[in-house]
Formats: structure tokens, sequence, C-alpha cells
């Protein structure tokens, strides 16, 4: 890709400072946005760039922003800063290497709101991150592209940071909520959606880091310009978590549509020592795996979803023809069962019977009817899980069994062949 | 007791938010910085200041991984095995760690120094193996590294921030 | 009335209110939906997903019209995945169905789940038999389970969660209906969730753990074993138990309930359902206390006086010396000479009879039922005349009811009252206003607080008729409001006397005194006189006769009586304390209010009872209990020797003196004849709640205890003196007193009840409401007032604030208030029988202020000396943020003797000189001596 317009630290190194941000054209697209445009109008601009959003879930942020009640006020924008999703550090990079695009991304989608404070939900262990964002925030105050009557105008907002404390379900946007309210971050009740009734149950907005930072750019070039990247239903620039078995693990910004293999193969530098991929997990640990069937699979949200998995926040990990697939689901539902909130029966009780019998199966302590129990404990919590993270655990069941059924029969056949 | 200065940024804090309660997690940050842990006093300090109920506080610093209610060590070392840095060896970097500390995830070293918990993704997947330092990421790590970086925390050649992750954004508030 | 929604469940068509929840509309049909986290009385979670069912819509085509197949009939669009019946409202058109393989598969799967780790210790768990997880296991369960069992969770076996709960983690299901009471219900949100997923519990963090006097509630909707009462625990299998239909025997919110016994012993009492009156809930004080019953204690024959010792007689020998005795002192000194004093706690029936056999029998008005301190309370008939029109349910007020509430603290007091107002207030939105001299938990949902100084509430009450009677809009004869017409003011007499009386009270006048700002008091005022309900409740903290005297007329001049949702509360003591005065226990009142007086009414009741009736007026409690005024006494359930320990000399001078009671109190130790009477639980009868309800309680066993019930015995000693009554049971003499007192005339069988309990009912309740109890009786009866009599009339009685004088003492050294606080645990005669409850009464104690405690050099915890004019005690001083600046907050009843050491008059605040005591104790040498009482 010629230009980066997402990680553009990548063309530009000390972006991160605000002189420079503002020296390449920063804050130009929030000055537009309040001259030149009512809120609306901003609004319409984004959906007509069908701009979706970068969290995993891929709704239009333009059509979301719409769904505020009219003249219900305080309105809150929250920005989901929480990643956590296995194989995913984007939101990282913007924040760290790109702040100001993020912020400038913020100010503009908060003017379209009409709301006066936003708060940055960060993870707890980005506490690091946090300070550098902070610095940021600081500056483009200190410039008046936040606080009060920003460049003039009546537009005020302030922008607060909210360091998460570890808890992966604060990715969910009502749990986030739920976290900012000094709770326990578990999920809400939907409906009312947060656009409804969110934080403090007043009409909120939640977009992803990086579906901010898609903003400003739509702004200054408008959505025509939006439009030309990427497939018709999935337009835009994507960043893309690459890692696992490949040589250059990293971020790379794609246009939405890449194919796996040129992902994998050209900015990843291919498999490790030469071997070949066995597995695919396009969207962390939340999506089905794929088999190395699909790397011609095009990255867009319904590509993917044909191919029979999901690509979610775009985190691609790679696994190599040597890796242990019973060892992959078991790592998975690890997580999925370290993070369920507990509030669901289905996933509370699921991810933690799921881990026992992988467990079981890894360490060839099982019978081969184990497996089908497995599949039948996944089958069971199948659209019965109160949000998307139980949802999500399933998948890494569920797929390796369906692509790689031979492993787990394998890995319990050698301990029968030992005792026996 | 909590020092007026915590207070303080705690009622600096209350501003941002629209209820008091919405303050718990930095509040909790911060009495944990000061105790070490959440112990019973922090609590109940933390529940008087943001007018909850304390069992409200309690619950709440049980769900978060952030939040220790048990004593930890000066330096929580976090390693990611989970399944991307896996991929890369952090199962037998963590391996390592935990030998060279001679800890199981979750324990503390018995001079108080050294908490080791092998986590969840810590967002850096692509710099793995890696390991946080009280929040603060090394990345691309190998053995040696880590063996060196211990040792030198241990003789004080090394500092790392202090446990609370609320610091570096108080930090930037103020420079 | 909003239009109704129709909806199709499993083919039964429905229609609902709009808002309906399809868990809810399915209960209409018979469909059960089993839940576990779903309680009807708290938000929807959603959590337990055990609710799982089809849903579908009808679908609409691009034109937005609903599409229609080839029939005609719409084509339905069902969602793709499951909902949650306890989730999602209905919506016109929309088809569930609850029985597809779907929703089966669903449910065999969550309760596999909810199963991985549940123990299968039904055969040990207090729960067993029923418990909502155990029975919808059997209903929709997989057969077998599958999960490794080396994998389940193990916790430690049960760990008190309060003095009151244990928790077993390894049954809990994590369903938070615990947790989500203690919330959205108590509003004591001392349980939570701690750590998460599988690593879930419930804990508690507050000091004492699980403080809340709701607590045993959530043992009641726990839908498994993990919430046991410790002292149900191991008690009995809920299948061995009988349940009675009975009503709560301690405050006078008449909660029902049902006692659960087993070898003629209570093993728990359990809430039972009664909309208007309890819900669902009962206080842990009405669950707790009921071991008074079963205590060892009980007197279990008739005591005679011989050699001055008690000793065992029969019951003939015990009342032929009654009849003989009373009947001399008759003989020799006129009927005037007896008199008989009874508690308020005892049934209408027995009560009725009491006073009859003083004024049929021996003749005399000498009865009363009320402490010497209350001889204004509750104002004789206030109730009778203006209480709250019948109809009316507290818990259900809305936004056109305005609530004045003063002069208590219903938390403790009446919990269950609290409880309603709270309701009231937060989801009916009804302008709740608090008035009282300290903070109380009410404060929390009150539109206006007014934190008057003590003493000055009959200047508030004045104050408010003031800015009353000059509001334009509400002034009879002025105000066309609803209700409020010419006409009801041309019934009021007085109003122009009333007007000039109140003349001198402005808000601007009375704001020194009252430390009230005169615009809070016209923002009251001007409330109370637009609302279109309102509801007054006093206590007995502001209950002076100038204060209750000024209520009547503040609700008068407003219209606000007669109809439903206006009228006067008073929040009366004990569980009968209403039933006491509607049954005549007054020596000026008839049964009924009628004063003796009245000769029609004598005449009427003369003829009912064959008998002529005494006319002058008798003595009260207070002259009764004078040195000399009487030679002979019945004392019926009533301590005055330890309530009133002045008296103590009287009662030992009497020639003759009966108690009848369950215990040797300190009053019977001083009988000639003590006689054994049976508690509510071995008896049936009615008490009337301080909503006027008449509420019918039945016998749950015979103790072996040679013991009668209060009534017989009045019976039998009135046939030894000459009066056949010819009682079989409570329910003949109930028969007649819808004769003798009118306003239970309309009284019926039905509303009183069916005397059936059918136990906790896990399985039907599961659509319902979560274990409890099936209600099978009557609600109960209400008696109308006189306000709700279109033709009544009604009199402005004014009396002066300034006779309410009490705490303007000339002594400057008295410089404190002493105000008596009423805590729900105290050291009554029934609550001190239960163990379980004895940790949770506070030891004797004053509360002070944090400044004043600074300016006396007292810390909290220190020995204080308390003085006041008559007398003066030494305790601990709590320092607490809920005492104001000047008062001192003292809890009555854990000490009765230091009680009225330091009160003049009961119940009333006065002036106190206080000092600490801290120094003097620090020095080295012995031990701290025990708080002394001194001047008594």
């Amino acid at each position: 890709m010629p230009e980066h317009i997402i990680l553009r630290d990548l063309d530009i190194p000390d972006i991160a400072q605000f002189d420079v941000y503002v020296n390449h054209g920063g804050y130009q697209a929030l000055r537009k946005a309040i001259k030149e445009n009512t809120p609306d109008q901003v609004i319409d601009i984004v959906k007509r760039a069908n701009l979706r959003g970068r969290g995993g879930a891929g709704f239009p942020a333009g059509v979301k922003w719409g769904f505020l009640p009219k003249g219900v006020f305080p309105r809150y924008l929250v920005v989901n800063a929480d990643e956590s999703e296995p194989g995913t550090f984007k939101d990282r990079q913007i924040m760290e290497n790109n702040p100001h695009q993020l912020l400038e991304g913020i100010a503009i989608t908060a003017y379209a709101i009409q709301c006066r404070a936003a708060y940055i939900y960060i993870r707890g262990e980005y506490a690091s991150v946090a300070g550098k964002l902070q610095r940021a925030i600081n500056a483009a105050r200190a410039a008046n592209y936040l606080g009060p009557n920003i460049l003039g105008s009546d537009f005020t907002l302030e922008v607060y940071l909210h360091l998460g404390a570890g808890a992966y379900i604060c990715g969910e946007e009502t749990a986030l909520l739920e976290s900012l309210e000094g709770r326990l971050g578990q999920p809400r009740n939907k409906p009312p959606f947060p656009a409804a009734v969110g934080l403090y149950n007043k009409p909120t907005i939640i977009n992803n880091v990086e579906t901010l930072a898609n903003v400003p750019p739509i702004i200054e070039r408008g959505p025509e310009w939006y439009l030309s990247i990427g497939t018709e239903k999935s337009p835009g620039p994507k960043v893309f978590c690459l890692s696992g078995h490949v040589n250059r693990p990293g971020n790379y910004e794609l246009p939405l549509g890449t194919p796996f293999r040129v992902l994998i193969e050209e900015y990843g530098g291919g498999v490790r020592d030469g071997k070949q991929v066995k597995g695919i997990l396009p969207a962390g640990a939340s999506a089905p795996i794929l088999p190395a069937q699909a790397l011609d699979v095009p990255m867009d949200f319904e590509s993917v979803q044909a191919a029979g998995s999901m690509l979610g926040s775009g985190s691609v990990i790679v696994m190599d023809e040597d890796t242990d697939m019973v060892w992959a689901a078991l790592k998975m539902v690890r997580f999925f069962k370290h993070e369920s909130c507990g509030k669901c029966t289905p996933c509370r009780e699921g991810t933690y019977w799921m881990l026992k019998l992988l467990e079981r199966i890894h360490s060839g302590k099982a019978q081969l009817s184990d497996i089908d129990l497995l599949n039948e404990v996944a089958s069971t919590m199948v659209g019965k899980c109160f949000c998307p993270l139980g949802e999500f655990s399933v998948s890494p069941v569920l797929s390796s069994i369906k692509h790689f059924r031979d492993e787990y029969e394998a890995a319990i056949r050698a301990q029968m062949k030992m005792a026996s | 007791m909590l020092s007026e200065k915590s207070k303080g940024i705690i009622q600096s804090l209350l501003p941002h938010y629209q209820t008091k309660q919405s303050a718990m997690i930095p509040a909790l940050y911060l009495a944990q910085k000061e105790y070490g842990h959440l112990t019973e006093e922090a609590i109940r300090e933390v529940a008087a200041v943001l007018e909850v109920d304390p069992t409200e506080v309690w619950g709440v610093s049980g769900f978060y991984s952030l939040l220790y209610d048990a004593p930890v060590g000066r330096y929580v070392l976090h390693i990611c095995d989970d399944l991307p840095c896996a991929l890369r060896g952090a199962e037998k970097f963590a391996d390592h760690v935990c030998r060279k500390l001679g800890v199981k995830s979750g324990q503390t070293t018995p001079d108080g120094m050294f908490t080791l918990e092998r986590v969840m993704c810590l967002g850096a997947c692509d710099k793995a193996p890696v390991m946080q330092v009280n929040l603060e990421f090394y990345e691309n790590m190998t053995p040696e590294q880590a063996d060196r970086l211990i040792d030198d925390l241990r003789s004080g050649k090394a500092t790392a921030p202090s446990i609370s992750a609320l610091d570096p954004i108080l930090d930037g508030r103020d420079g | 009335m909003a239009q109704l929604i129709t909806l199709t469940i499993d083919g039964h068509e429905v229609s609902v209110p709009p808002g309906t929840l399809i868990a809810e509309a399915a209960k209409r049909v018979g469909i059960e939906i089993p839940v576990f986290c779903y309680h009807p009385k708290l938000e929807p979670v959603g959590m337990c997903r055990m609710c799982l069912v089809e849903v579908g819509t009808p679908r609409r085509g691009k034109d937005g019209q609903i599409e229609v197949d080839a029939e005609g009939r719409p084509v339905i669009a069902m969602m793709p995945k499951l909902q949650t019946a306890c989730t999602v409202p209905v919506s016109p058109g929309m088809v569930v169905k609850t029985n597809t393989k779907p929703v089966q598969e669903a449910r065999a799967g969550m309760l596999a789940f909810l199963l991985t780790s549940h123990p299968l210790d039904c055969p040990v768990c207090d729960k067993g038999g029923e418990c909502p997880l155990q029975e919808l296991t059997f209903a929709y369960g997989p057969g077998v389970s599958r999960f490794p069992v080396e994998s389940k969770l193990q916790f430690v076996k049960p760990v008190p969660l309060g003095g009151l709960i244990m928790l077993d983690r390894e049954r809990c299901i994590l369903c938070s209906r615990c947790i989500r009471f203690q919330e959205e219900i108590a509003d004591d949100p001392v349980l939570a969730f701690k750590n998460r997923g599988r690593g879930m519990e419930i804990v508690t963090f507050s000091n004492p753990p699980f403080d809340s006097k709701w607590s045993g509630n959530t043992t009641d909707i726990c839908p498994v074993g993990a919430l046991t009462s410790r002292d149900f625990r191991f008690q009995a299998r809920p299948w061995e138990l009988t349940n009675t239909a009975s009503v709560c025997p301690h405050c006078s919110v008449g909660c029902n309930i049902a006692l659960s016994h087993r070898y003629r012993e209570i093993r728990r009492v359990m809430p039972r359902e009664n909309d208007p009156v309890n819900e669902i809930w009962i206080c842990d004080k009405g669950r707790f206390a009921h071991h008074f019953v079963n205590s060892p204690d009980r007197l279990s024959s008739p005591l005679i006086r011989r050699n001055g010792q008690l000793e065992p007689a029969s019951w003939d020998e015990a009342l032929d010396l009654i009849a003989q005795r009373f009947g001399e002192i008759k003989a020799q000194a006129g009927p005037d000479a007896l008199g008989g004093l009874a508690g308020d706690r005892a049934p209408n029936e027995d009560l009725y009879l009491f006073q009859k056999f003083f004024r049929a029998v021996v003749g005399t008005n000498n009865v009363d039922h009320r402490t010497p301190a209350e001889s204004c309370w509750p104002s004789d008939d206030m109730i009778y005349r203006l209480g709250v029109a019948s109809g009316t349910d507290l818990g259900k007020l809305g936004k056109d009811t305005a609530i004045f509430f003063i002069g208590a603290d219903p938390d403790e007091e009446q919990p269950v009252l609290w409880l309603k107002l709270k309701k009231s207030a937060q989801k009916g939105g009804a302008a709740l206003i608090v008035a009282n001299g300290r903070p109380t938990k009410l404060d929390r949902y009150a539109r206006y607080r007014l934190r008057y100084r003590y003493g000055s509430e009959a200047h508030l009450v004045a104050a408010l008729l003031n800015a009353v009677l000059s509001h334009p809009r509400s002034l009879p004869p002025a105000n066309e409001g609803e209700g409020r017409s010419k006409e009801f003011a041309a019934r009021l007499d007085g109003l122009e006397a009333l007007r000039a009386a109140v003349a001198a009270y402005t808000p601007a006048q009375v704001a020194e005194e009252t430390g009230i700002a005169e615009g809070d008091l016209n923002t009251v005022a001007r409330l109370l006189a637009e609302s279109p309900g309102l509801v007054i409740l006093f206590g007995r903290e502001a209950a002076t006769p100038a204060v209750v005297h000024g209520l009547a007329n503040l609700a008068l001049v407003t219209g606000h009586v007669g109809r439903v949702n206006n009228g006067l509360v008073a929040l009366l003591r004990h569980n009968n304390s209403q039933g006491a005065a509607d049954m005549g226990l007054f020596p000026d009142r008839l049964p009924g209010y009628a004063p003796v007086s009245d000769a029609g009414a004598r005449a009427r009741l003369s003829e009912l009872w064959g008998a002529s009736l005494p006319e002058k007026p008798g003595l009260g409690t207070a002259q009764m209990l004078e040195w000399g005024t009487l030679k002979g006494l019945y004392v019926l359930g009533a301590d005055p020797a330890a309530e009133y320990p002045g008296s103590r000399p009287t009662l030992e001078a009497l020639d003759f003196l009966v108690v009848q009671d369950l215990f040797l109190t300190p009053t019977a130790k001083l009988a000639h004849v003590v006689l054994p009477a049976q508690s509510f639980a071995e008896r049936s009868g009615t008490f009337t709640n301080t909503e006027r309800r008449i509420q019918l309680f039945y016998p749950a066993f015979n103790l072996p205890l040679d013991a009668r019930p209060d009534w017989q015995i009045l019976n039998d000693l009135a046939a030894r003196m000459g009066q056949s009554f010819g009682y079989a049971s409570p329910s003949d003499i109930m028969a007649e007193i819808r004769n003798a007192v009118p306003i239970y005339q309309d009284l019926t069988d039905l509303e009183l009840g069916i005397p059936q309990s059918k136990g906790r009912r896990p399985r039907s309740s599961i659509i319902h409401l979560g274990t409890r109890f099936d209600y099978l009786g009557g609600l109960g009866h209400q008696w109308p007032v006189m306000a709700e009599d279109p033709q009544a009339r009604f009199n402005l009685a004014w009396i002066a604030p300034e006779s309410d004088s009490r705490l303007q003492t000339p002594d400057s050294e008295l410089s404190f208030v002493l105000a008596p606080i009423v805590r729900l645990y105290d050291r009554g005669t029934l609550i001190s029988k239960s163990d379980i409850l004895k940790p949770l009464i506070p030891p004797l104690h004053v509360a002070l202020n944090e400044d004043d405690a600074a300016a006396l050099g007292i810390t909290d915890g220190d020995r204080v000396q308390v003085r006041s004019a008559q007398g003066e005690i030494e305790t601990i001083a709590h320092v607490d943020g809920l005492a104001p600046r000047g008062v001192i907050l003292y809890p009555i009843d854990l000490d009765t003797a230091t009680d009225c050491t330091l009160f003049v008059d009961g119940a009333q605040a006065t002036r106190v000189a206080v000092k600490s005591l801290a120094i003097s104790y620090q020095q080295p040498g012995p031990a701290a001596p025990a708080p002394q009482v001194l001047g008594v």
C-alpha cells in the first residue's frame, strides 16, 4: 500500500508528537467538520462512507450514530480501547504511535453526536500506553482542539481516560459501560441498546479506536474517496494484526478484501521455516478456525463469513503444519474460561466443562466418546449465551473438531495404545 | 488510612463522572498502591469515599485481574502464554522464568520481590515472548534478557513503575 | 387503560397489558416456563437462560404491512435464536413456542450446566423437597450427568453469611436473586458477587456481615439450598412439616405468615402472600422471633400464692379463688375497686371479652390497654374518624398521592411499612415528605425532608396549617378540586376559629422554633394542598395531642379524608393495638368508640349482653396504677412492674392481683394468682393491624402445658361469677363482636379466609414467585372509617402548640434533648426468647453527634452519664452521624428500668445533661463496674 491512512506512523515516524501531527495536516478535518458542517451532515458523510465498525461486529458507524434518540441529552461517546482479543494489537499501535488521529476522530464524532464528554476505556494492561495518550490529550487540549469552545465554536468536549483493570469481557460494550460505572464488568440486557440507554442511562455511542481513527480521513477526503478503497460492502483500509507462525508478525494496513495469502506471504514473509499453513484464526480466538484451503479468501466481512468464520477485528493468527490443534483449542478455551464473566449459565459452566474435557483429551486420559461430548457441550452453548463472549468460546472447539477431528482421535488413541 | 494525596486525587477524579461509583477502579488502583494490595481497610475507605456499600467494592475488587485482594510482590511479572504468544515460544519462556524465580504462576518469591502471573493476551502478540513488569512492556524477550532484568530489579540496578496502573495517566496529567 | 396485546403461546391465545413479559403471559394461560433467576418482584436479568423459548413475530413486507399466507394468516418470522421469556415483552401477534425440541434441549442443557458443580446432597439439603432446581431437574433435566466428577468444584461446606444466614457455595447457581433482593427491595446492598466465571461467589462485606433486617427473605427466594437460615437448618424435612396460616404477632403491620411446625414445635416462620399487607416479605424479627412459643420458660399451670410463694394449682382452684376474691372486693368496696389492664398483643376476641367481663360482670369501666403515658395515643378515636380510607394500599401509592410522614423510623418500628412507603415513593412516584428530628432510612426516598428541632413538631404542623389555609386553591370552600367540594367544606365545623387560631403560626414565625426555612414549609404546604391524594402517617416520637390534632386538621381542611389514598395512619406499637382500641379497652369508650356516657350505645350493648352497664367513666392505666385507687387488678398480657417500675408499690399493695400471661413476668411474680395463657400459635383469633385490617390466624398445635386461651379463661371466670357467656370458640365471640362493634359488622367469613396453607410450592411457583407460600385465605377485612360516610361532620379541634412544653425547660443545665428511638431488636419479652436474634440486640447505649462528642470530650465507646430532671444513668456512648446536634438518641426497650429512670412520660423526648465518664475509668484499678442504675 503506497500510503498509510491509519498507521501513519509508518510513513511519518514522529506523528505521535502533536506538532508533527499538526504539521502533516492534523486536526484540519476537525476544523472542517466544525466550520463547514452541521453535526447531522457529519453523520451523513460517515454514513455515506459506510465506515464499518473495526471492533469486530462491522456495524456501520454512521448508522449507529443515527440511532440516538432525538433531543435527549446529555449524550456520551465511549471509546472502546479495551483491546483484549488474543492476537489483536492494532489499537495499541494507533494509541501509542498515532494518538492524535484517534483524538481528532473522537472530537469529530463527539461533534457529530453532540456530546460534551467522551471516555476512552483503555485496558489496564495498557497503562503505559494510557500515559502517552494522556499527554496527547493534554497537548490537544492546550491547543484548543479539545476542551471548552473548540476552535472558537460553541462545541465543548472533555476527553477522559478511564483504565480498565483486567477483564476481556469489558470489550463487550455493555459490560464496558458497567465497568465504567464502577461495577462488575458484566453485560447488560439488550434492548435497550446503549444508543438509547447507555452510560448513566443516557444515550451513548460506543466505537472502537480504529473505527474513530478512520473518521478524520473520511471527513478530510470525502466518502467517495473512502469508498474507492476496499470492497463494495466493506470499504476502507483495515489494520490487520498478523501473529503466530509467520516470519514478520505485526500490524499491516491493507484494503478490506485483501486475501489471507497476500497478508501472510507478501507482508508477513510467509510461514516460518518454510512450513505450510495448517490453520488460520481470522479474528483471534473468537472466530472458527479456517483450514489452509481458505488462504485465498478475501479478508472482508462477507467473504470470511461465507468461508465459515468471521473477520471480526482482523486478528490473523497463523498456525503451521506442526501445530497440535487439540492444544490450540485448549489454549483458546482456557482463555474464554478465564475471561467468562460468570453472568450466564452456559458460558460460565460450559467454558469450564469444555476446558476440563480438553484437558482430559490433551493429557490422554480421555475416551473417544469424549470428543462427541465436547462437541455436544459446545453445541448446547450455541445461541444461548447472554453475550458474544460465550458464543465465541465454542468456535475453537467446534471448528477444530470439524476440521481436525483426526487429531483429537489420534491424541486419544495414542494413549489408549500405550495403556494397552 | 489513605493518604491525603490519594484522597485528593480521588476527589479530583470525581468530577469526570456522573456518579461517584464510576471512580471505583481508579480509586482501587490508588488504594492498592498505598496498601500494596486491597486490604479490608482499603476497601472500607474506598467505599466511604465513593459512598457505596463496602460489599460492592469488595465484589468489584474480585472481578478484575489487576486488582489484588491478597499481598503481591514489589514487582508483578506478567507473561502472556496465550495462543499467539505460545506459538512463538512463550510457554517455554514462562517456564524458564518460573524456574528462575522458583515459583509457580500466581506465587510470590519468598523475599516478596516478585509475583509471577501467566496471563492472557497483553496485546503484544507480534513481539512475543512478552513480559510486563508492573505493566511496563518488555518485548521480544529471551530467557537471558529475562534473567538479567530480574537480577537487575532484585539488585536495584533496574527499577520499574509502581503497581498502580493509574500512575502513567497521573504522570501524563501532570506533565 | 392501555389496550391489551394479544399473542399466541403454544396455540393458546392470550391478551395481556403492554409490557408484560412472555413468562408472565404464559403463566396466565397455565403454561409453565421454568426460571431460576427471574422473580416477578425483581427486575429481570436473563442470566440463567432457563426460560429460553422460541419466539416469532408477524413478518412485515417492504410496505410495512404484515404479510399473510394463502389462507390470510399472518406469516410468522421465527427469531433465529431462542429468546429469554423473562426479558422479552410481548408484542401484537407474537407467537411463542415453549415445548419444541430446541426448547426442550435448551432446558436440558441449562440444567446439565447448572448441575455440573451442584452437589447431589439433596438428601441432607434443607431445600430438598421444595427446591426449584430439584423439581425442574425432574421435569426437564437430563437423566444422567456426564460431567467428569473429579472436576466438580468443591468449597468448604456452609459458611455463615451473617448471624442468621448460611451460604453453601457448592449449591449456589449464581442466579443473583439474593443480591438483587438486597439491592432492589431491601436497599441494603450488602450482598455481591465476587470473582468471575466459575469462581464467582456470593459475598458480604458489611459490618456486621449481611447487615439487613430482611436477610431471611433471601432464603425464601433462593431457588436452591444455597442460602439457609441458621434457625431452620436441619430442623425438619419440608414434607414433614405442617403449615398453619397465621399472622405475625410482633409489630402492627400484621404480616401474613405460615407457621411450619412438627412435633408441636415451630420449626420456621415463612411469609404468606397478601399483597396489600406484606406482598411476599417479612422482616427477620417476624421470621426468627418465634421461639417464645416453644420456650421452656412458658407457664405450665396456674399458680396460687400460698404462704408468700406461688405454687402450682388446678384451674378450678385458681378460677374459684379469683371469683371469690373479686366477689368479696366488689361486695366490700364496690365494683370500682376492681380494674383490668390488658396488653394490646392479645387477639380481638379476648380483649373484647376482657372489657365485657369488667363492664358486664364486675360492673366497672376500669379497663384500659394503654401505657400510663399513652393517654393521648393514638388520640383515642382519631383513626376511627379519619383513618386512611379503606381500599388504600400504602405500597401502591402513585404520582397523584403525597405521603406526609412524621415522627418515627418505620425501618426499625415497622419494617414492612417502610418497604411499602419506599415502593410507593420509588416505584409509584408518590411525593414523600419525611419530617423527623433525625435522619432515618426513609429519608432516602423523600422528595422533601423536614428536619425539625425536637419539641417543635406542633409548631411545624401549625405552620403547615397556616400555610395551607392561606393557599387559595386548596382552601375550602373556594377549592373546587376533585373530591374536595364546597359540600365537604360545609361539613367542617370550627374553620374560622381554626383560621384565627393558626394566624400567629406563619411559616416565617415558626422558622426559628422549628429550624425549617419558611420557603420549605410553604413548598410542602402547597404540595399537601394541591395533591389529589394525601396520606398522613405519624409515629409516637411526634404524636403529642397538639400534633395529632394538628395533623387531623391538616387532612380535613385540605379535604384529604374519606377517599381512597387519603387519611391518617398511626404507627401503632403492637400487633393488635388497633384492635384493643376497637374493642373498647378504654375507661371512657365502649367497643366501637362510643363514649360510655352515650346512653344509646350503652342500651344497645346492655341488651346484647343481658346486663346493665356502668355509666361513669372508669380509671385509665395511670390512675389504676396509682397507689390506693384499686383493691383488685386483673392484668392480661401486660407487665407494668417491668415497664413502669414506679407502679411496683401499688402492685405490691393490692389486695388481689391476677396476672394472665405466657411467662412469669415481673408483674406475675407479684400476683396472687397467675394464669397461664396460650400463645397465638395454639389457638385461633383475629388481630387488627395499623391499617385497620382484621386478619384471622389459626391454631398450629397444642402444647403439653396446662395453658388456656385468654377468652376461655374469661368465659369460665364469668360463669363462676354468675354470668354464663357460653362461648365455645373465638368465632362465637367474633359473631357477637359483629353485633356489638358497628365498624366490624361487615366482616365476612370469606374475608377472614380459609384455614389452609399448602406450604412452599416450588413447582407451581417457578412461574410465579420462587419458593413461597400460596395464599389460600382471604385478604382480611379493612373496616371503614367515619369519614367514608358522606354525611359525617367534622369538628376542627385546636390544641395550641404551646401545650407541648416538655422540652422547654428553664433548667439550662439540661442542655441536650434526649430522644427515645425504637430499635427493631430490643429486649422485649418475646424477642428475648430467641437465641438466634440475641446477638443482634445492641447493649444499652446512647448515640450522639460527632461535634457534641468532641465538645464534651467523648469518644466512641466511652462511658457517659446521662441525667434528666427525673434521674440519671450511666451507659456507653456511640458517636455516629445519625444524631443531630444537641440531641442524644436513646434506644428504648433495651433496658426498661433505665427508660423509666430518664423519661418522665414514656416515649417522649426530654431534656438531659451529658457528661463523659471516660477519664475516671481509664485510671488503673479494679475493672470498670457494671453500669449502675441510679435513681430507681
